[in-house]
């Protein structure tokens, strides 16, 4: 199943979104997918930088500690890329009438593409996609509903269980997904070139002894042969293809230590020994066991719980962030 | 295929640098046009004065033997310069001479935004980089700077510029005072330069019992390594000179990199030519460039380098506080101070074995300068990875097939399209008593975006392309909070990777803007406003 690899869950949606006119926020008359747009605008970021931190606010998604990534993005209409180009001649001597317009493809309204990475749940029977959803009903039910206020048969979602049948309604399969730290738990291979072809060989070679059998026991004919040895050969390609084919579509084993909570944790530890390490520069040998001592145990890298970086900051090592200042342009030439 | 570039039609100081070509001292002038027709005219009667690429009887016994043969070849039609005259403009230069439409809305992004807008890609909203500490001439309430004019000097044997310089000055100022007739303020030199001079940028390479080194304040030998490529020098040396300087494949064959990646209108290391101006004949042989006014935090790199070597001679077990001191600046630099590379002479030892081999001045050393790769160190032990030249030229140091085999690896492929061609001068002295000095630096390229500013962004002022996180160059990158810079130990010498922290901002950005440097025909299309893009 394409959408679970790694141990991650990657949620594609595509929601369709009203079309109706609606009484905006000001009290006009405006398009749903503008204000799904306004309030997709108004959902504040993490806490990259000094300004955001002072501004007191973080991304809502920074509160479920399964969530990786999640992004929304509004689909208005496919991408008209132009008429079919071909061949000029061709299309001549075909009588092809270049004034007659080729179809193109429409959406009937807009969609919303609604994406996820989070952590896959191995013993739930949908890989953790309704329990995940339920939890981000819990966290972020004022956001959610801002943001899918627009999009149809949301009115109809009154809980979590609700929102994650809603979403797997409008749920795609994912059919290539990235994850973006996936750290193998067993020694990944694929075939090798040696090893599809001697399985090519084993398998067009039974079929060949069993066809010639058939022959010596004179249960066909020898002629029979003249066809049956090409359907061998051709069964054997195909046999070695959809074995590719059944391997590929094998997600990867859940990786090691890539779990949300687990890459924070991995995140501050790392921080945290950076500036350990610069730190003991020049102690003794006993000092250095000391404080590496002290290190572990306030650092506790074994706890995956705390001390940790919560979701939604870029660092916890206790550096400030450097500060971005806003740039006065110069006035546009008259 | 031979890449045969009109040299008559390239202006100066692109395929050379005007420092090594014995013009060791410089004055940068700014001008606003008020007036387009003005400023057309004012172009049309410079343009005649302008120096091209034409190669002139090299003078420097000690210049690369291929470069010189080629200097002197084909019978040098143009004499020295007392003092090269070149032009360029901003987008909003090109706007107040009146372009057409079609030609504006052809320039790239970066370009048309100029360097002020790029401010949040350069690192220029941090510390002490953002414009309040520039240069006034650079500010935004300040008239904007359309023109540039650059005067690079020859210097009398006192070690002052000719006085040429100050004629040729004079002579300029007064083609622009002379439009005054026609409409008052149509071309105005812009005050408001620090320094000695307010009215333009002084620029001098330093200076040493009157003669020019080719050294910048930190006390480094600068402007080593600088790309070479296609239709840069004659048939004959583009390939020995393109060792250890272009482009280099998994085999370690060096070749000149593509002429597109530094003229516009050329094909280039994407096998496509870079978005350039409209009509090609106006973009081509033409380049964009950065020009940068870097401060030096002289005292404050001294001290640090002191403070830290310190504990650099503690935890390396060094014998004295100088070789400490030099392998500290060297592992920051990733050259000794006088340029010898660490990939070549990894330890004070090895640099004095490289120096007692290679005679100052011989071909055999130039080259040994520069013949190097970063393959074989890929943890960093003898050159670090962040070291400032490991990032801002990375040859095969990103190789991402490294560990394949010899022929099937990518070599710099992943550095080709980032290259610049460095150009400038320092400006002020170490012991300025108002503390004005650093390098103007101006960086050539076919596409500021990806090259300059990419460099610049996640080379120079961040780490993660060389694993190292927000690590950024201990030299000339961004130090905020947390900066640190780690040296990597060879484990046999049994001490552990040093780590360098509290670096406190070594240079710090002055003003600038980007500017394009028309080839002479564009020129003439400018002067004569008839620029045709249809």
């Amino acid at each position: 199943m394409a959408n679970i690899d790694g141990g991650h869950y990657f949620l594609t949606t595509l929601i369709p979104v009203h079309v109706d006119p609606q009484v905006g926020a000001d009290g006009s008359f405006t398009s749903p997918s503008h204000v799904l747009r306004e309030a997709l605008a108004t959902l504040p970021t993490a806490q990259q930088s000094p300004a955001c931190v002072a501004a007191g606010f973080n991304s809502p998604f920074a509160r479920c500690t399964r969530t990786h990534f999640v992004r929304a993005a509004l689909i208005t209409q496919p991408m008209f890329n132009g008429r079919d180009g071909g061949n000029a001649l061709l299309q001549g001597l075909r009588h092809i009438n270049l004034l007659t317009h080729q179809p193109v493809d429409r959406l009937s309204r807009p969609y919303l593409m609604f994406s996820a990475d989070f952590d896959a749940r191995a013993d739930e029977a949908d890989g953790g996609l309704t329990s995940w959803a339920s939890d981000l009903w819990t966290r972020t039910e004022a956001e959610l509903r801002a943001v899918f206020a627009s999009c149809l048969g949301f009115d109809q979602v009154t809980d979590g269980a609700g929102f994650a049948a809603w979403l797997k309604r409008c749920q795609i399969d994912t059919t290539m997904s990235f994850n973006d730290y996936y750290v193998p738990t067993v020694d990944l291979h694929g075939y090798t070139m040696r090893d599809l072809v001697v399985r090519f060989a084993g398998c067009a070679l039974v079929l060949s002894l069993l066809a010639i059998a058939l022959v010596v026991t004179t249960v066909l004919s020898a002629w029979w042969l003249l066809v049956l040895v090409p359907v061998a050969l051709v069964a054997s390609v195909l046999a070695v293809l959809r074995l590719l084919w059944v391997r590929g579509s094998q997600p990867f084993p859940t990786g090691a230590h890539t779990d949300l909570p687990s890459v924070l944790k991995a995140l501050h530890v790392q921080q945290r020994f950076a500036l350990f390490a610069a730190d003991v520069q020049g102690d003794d040998a006993a000092t250095l066991h000391a404080r590496f001592g002290a290190f572990l145990a306030e650092v506790r890298p074994g706890d995956v719980a705390a001390p940790t970086q919560p979701p939604g900051v870029i660092r916890s090592d206790g550096t400030p962030l450097v500060a971005h200042h806003v740039i006065a342009q110069k006035p546009v030439p008259p | 295929m031979t890449t045969l570039l009109e040299l008559s039609d390239l202006q100066g100081n692109i395929l050379t640098a005007y420092g090594r070509l014995g013009f060791p001292k410089a004055r940068y002038l700014l001008l606003h046009v008020g007036d387009a027709a003005a400023g057309r005219a004012f172009v049309e009667r410079l343009r005649h004065r302008v120096t091209t690429a034409l190669r002139w009887p090299s003078l420097r016994e000690s210049e690369h033997p291929a470069k010189r043969a080629a200097r002197n070849a084909g019978g040098n039609p143009v004499t020295r310069p007392l003092v090269a005259i070149n032009i360029a403009f901003t987008f909003r230069g090109l706007l107040a001479l009146g372009l057409p439409t079609r030609t504006l809305r052809s320039m790239p992004d970066d370009f048309v935004d100029g360097m002020l807008a790029r401010a949040a890609i350069l690192g220029d909203d941090v510390l002490d980089n953002t414009p309040e500490h520039w240069d006034p001439v650079w500010q935004a309430d300040r008239p904007s700077v359309h023109m540039l004019v650059t005067l690079n000097a020859q210097i009398s044997r006192d070690g002052q510029a000719v006085p040429e310089l100050a004629n040729v000055t004079d002579e300029i100022l007064r083609l622009a005072a002379s439009f005054d007739t026609v409409a008052p303020g149509a071309i105005t030199l812009l005050d408001g330069h620090r320094g000695p001079a307010t009215r333009w940028q002084e620029l001098s390479a330093l200076m040493t019992d009157g003669q020019p080194v080719p050294t910048e304040h930190f006390g480094f030998i600068d402007a080593i390594g600088d790309p070479v490529f296609a239709g840069q020098y004659p048939d004959g040396a583009a390939a020995s000179v393109a060792v250890g300087q272009g482009a280099v494949d998994g085999l370690g064959n060096w070749r000149p990199l593509a002429t597109g990646e530094f003229l516009l209108g050329w094909d280039d290391e994407a096998q496509e030519v870079a978005g350039a101006p409209l009509p090609m004949g106006f973009g081509r042989n033409g380049s964009f460039f950065s020009y940068r006014k870097l401060h030096q935090h002289i005292n404050a790199f001294d001290e640090w380098v002191n403070r830290t070597s310190h504990r650099f001679a503690a935890a390396w077990s060094f014998e004295n506080l100088g070789d400490a001191r030099d392998t500290m600046m060297a592992k920051m630099a990733g050259r000794w101070r006088d340029g010898v590379p660490l990939i070549a002479a990894p330890d004070v030892a090895a640099w004095q074995r490289f120096n007692e081999s290679f005679a100052p001045g011989s071909a055999e050393r130039s080259r040994a300068l520069v013949e190097f790769r970063y393959g074989g160190d890929p943890q960093g032990i003898r050159c670090p990875i962040t070291s400032h030249m490991r990032r801002m030229n990375t040859r095969d140091g990103l190789d991402p097939r490294a560990n394949a085999e010899p022929n099937e690896r990518m070599g710099s492929a992943l550095n080709n399209r980032r290259r610049i061609l460095r150009r400038g001068l320092p400006y002020g002295s170490r012991d300025a008593a108002d503390g004005e000095h650093g390098i103007v630096m101006l960086s050539h390229c076919a596409s500021l975006s990806r090259q300059f500013e990419f460099v610049q962004q996640q080379w120079v002022n961040f780490g993660l392309d060389f694993n190292a996180g927000n690590d950024s160059c201990p030299l000339v990158g961004n130090h905020p909070d947390g900066a640190r810079f780690v040296i990597a130990a060879d484990p046999a010498s049994g001490h552990g990777p040093f780590i360098a922290g509290a670096l406190p901002q070594f240079v710090s950005t002055r003003g600038g803007d980007y500017f394009f440097a028309p080839s002479m025909t564009a020129l003439h299309m400018i002067g004569v406003g008839l620029v045709d893009p249809t």
